[in-house]
């Protein structure tokens, strides 16, 4: 039964995953052809090295973890308060206005930022009326712009999986934790926090993953200034056509996602062994009873 | 446990609930009740679910605030006191124990919120592990455990702290009938040797009459009756407690001569001796067997009776059921409708012998 399932993955995923390697050592020949793969080097590597795209990789990585924490940071408290203080009538409605944006395409969602956003647009006309700003706003075409729209892109992403550990949780556990001597904010730190450890963890990899990799949102409010990884090795694919490069940024941009979250697991790791280490208390020995 | 207790501390864990109302929107969970509990006793909180012990007891767990009295604990006033201030500690329904923590580590909790060193941490907890017998699962995940012991471990997490009041919230309602008999006694037991005064709150009145010194009975957020076992069980101070209590043949007519004669539509009999009727049904119920009796007018009598002293009876055979004239009581024709309102009362039962 398990054999489709490996086919699905070999075909679909492995099999493109090594043709994207082994295009990524090949090399353009001429502006007619994109690739060619008579002389395997290192070439493209050096070039997608360089300072520029150097610059391209480290803001796409400042972007997607300062996005991540600030999803996270807004998604756990709206998924708590959602779980534990709304009513269940309401519960329904909240997360339905989660989810709605997610039907509408992707694309399509963004474009609205830009219409939003746009110099002369609501946000900027207002606060000119407003008399907060003197000139219209230019927002667009920034980083700035570019970390707005892949917040609201992913929250949702965020928000769903931890509502879903926070709701499991049994509310009587905070109860006993409180029952026991633990104020709110210990309750929190060492009840409600290590039990919602799986859904934090499933939120940062299903926002860090696709975001780190996006570039529909960069190439619609990006500009030059907030650009991404995404963009660049798209246009590689696409304008350039030198898939060589393409192929070799592509790469590295797996190895930057992978390298993090790696990094990120052993930080986690480290901070569960110390506080593990911290909780466990040692018995006196005591007489074996009779069983 | 008793040597900690001051001199000038003689209030120490006991309780007082003076005209203590809660609401829950238009719903009044719990209506003016009065309770004093003793330190070192050991009171029942005994009604069916809606009656409002479950809400009484949070409220002095400190998880919910009364609208209106006052509460009390070891003589103090906990009125805004948060759960975690208060000198009480919990035993929960389904034992809530925090499934990240090894069992030793749960037991533990308590005392590191105190900030106790970890060697005193270590020391007591091994003692509140053994005391519940549970020395050997110390490092078991709650998970790894079954109902019984997770139910050990709850208690001895409550205990550790050494809380002048402990509540129970049908600790026992998830174990086998076998296993809550054993553990009816443990309890006790435990509670004696460690003098703690026990709040507990069930609605199985076989389990608040073995256990308690104490019963409250409670019915739609008020205190029907407030005695201790053997007066709630001779004595029930209404048809409802009657009804709740014990398996009751309820009779609903005038009665005369003080209550010994009750006359209905076109039936009259003291109330000791029922007429000649014919044996409906019987069934045997662990220890007793059970006689449905059909009497003239169409009263159905139940009658209990140890298994060794059980005659043989056939369905048709012609009987009749007495018992003695004290253990008739008789209720005014208001408490009638409790009484049928009841679903309980479906299953009322004489006491005959």
């Amino acid at each position: 039964m398990a054999l489709p399932a490996w086919v699905w993955f070999l075909s679909f995923f492995t099999l493109p995953v090594l043709w994207i390697v082994y295009y990524s050592f090949g090399y353009k020949p001429d502006i007619y052809h994109p690739i060619a793969t008579d002389k395997l080097s290192l070439h493209s590597y050096h070039e997608a090295f360089s300072r520029a795209f150097v610059h391209v990789f480290s803001q796409t990585l400042q972007i997607s973890i300062i996005g991540t924490t600030l999803c996270l940071l807004i998604g756990f408290p709206f998924a708590y308060w959602l779980a534990t203080r709304v009513s269940p009538r309401w519960r329904g409605v909240l997360l339905g206005l989660v989810v709605v944006p997610f039907f509408v395409n992707f694309l399509v969602r963004t474009v609205g930022w830009l219409i939003l956003l746009s110099p002369a647009g609501p946000v900027s006309s207002l606060l000119q009326r407003w008399g907060v700003r003197s000139e219209p706003l230019h927002l667009l075409q920034t980083r700035g712009a570019v970390q707005l729209g892949v917040v609201y892109n992913y929250l949702a992403l965020m928000i769903l999986p931890l509502f879903v550990t926070l709701d499991r949780l049994d509310p009587a556990m905070r109860e006993a934790s409180k029952d026991l001597g633990a104020n709110r904010a210990k309750t929190f730190r060492q009840i409600t926090l290590p039990l919602a450890a799986p859904g934090i963890v499933a939120g940062l990899l299903l926002v860090f993953i696709p975001l780190t990799g996006d570039y529909i949102t960069a190439l619609v409010l990006g500009g030059a200034k907030g650009n991404m990884a995404g963009v660049v090795v798209a246009s590689q694919f696409t304008v350039a056509q030198d898939w060589a490069l393409g192929a070799a940024q592509a790469v590295i941009l797996i190895a930057m996602i992978m390298g993090t979250v790696a990094v990120f697991g052993l930080f986690a790791l480290a901070i569960r062994t110390i506080v593990r280490a911290s909780r466990r208390i040692t018995l006196p020995p005591v007489a074996e009873e009779a069983v | 446990m008793s040597a900690e207790r001051g001199v000038g501390e003689i209030d120490v864990g006991s309780v007082e609930l003076l005209g203590v109302t809660k609401r829950f929107g238009t719903v009044t969970a719990v209506d003016a009740i009065d309770i004093q509990v003793r330190p070192g006793e050991f009171l029942s909180l005994l009604g069916p679910s809606g009656c409002g012990k479950t809400t009484t007891l949070r409220m002095l767990a400190g998880f919910e605030d009364p609208d209106e009295g006052e509460i009390r604990i070891s003589g103090r006033a906990v009125q805004g006191v948060p759960p975690h201030r208060r000198d009480v500690n919990t035993v929960f329904q389904n034992y809530a124990l925090f499934p990240h923590m090894s069992v030793s580590e749960n037991v533990a909790y308590g005392l590191r919120q105190k900030k106790t060193d970890k060697t005193e941490i270590g020391r007591r907890v091994g003692e509140a592990l053994e005391m519940v017998k549970m020395s050997r699962l110390a490092n078991r995940k709650p998970r790894e455990m079954s109902g019984g012991q997770q139910q050990r471990v709850a208690l001895a997490r409550a205990l550790v702290n050494r809380p002048s009041l402990l509540l129970l919230d049908e600790p026992l309602g998830a174990l086998d009938r076998k296993l809550r008999e054993e553990m009816q006694i443990e309890l006790k037991l435990l509670q004696s040797q460690v003098g703690i005064t026990f709040i507990f709150v069930t609605h199985d009145q076989d389990e608040a009459l073995s256990m308690s010194d104490r019963i409250a009975v409670m019915l739609d957020g008020r205190v029907e009756q407030l005695a201790d076992p053997d007066t709630v069980y001779d004595h029930p101070r209404s048809a409802f407690v009657a009804g709740f209590i014990g398996k009751q043949n309820f009779f609903e007519g005038t009665s005369r001569d003080g209550g010994s004669i009750v006359e209905g539509d076109g039936w009259t009999f003291r109330t000791s001796l029922v007429p000649i009727g014919a044996v409906d049904g019987h069934a045997a119920l662990a220890d007793v067997i059970q006689f449905v009796v059909l009497t003239p007018g169409r009263k159905e009598v139940i009658a209990r009776l140890p298994r060794p002293d059980a005659p043989r009876l056939d369905v048709g055979g012609r009987v009749w059921c007495s018992w003695e004239a004290d253990h008739t009581h008789v209720f005014g024709a208001e408490q009638a409708e409790i009484v049928l309102a009841d679903p309980a009362s479906d299953e009322a039962a004489a006491i005959a012998g």
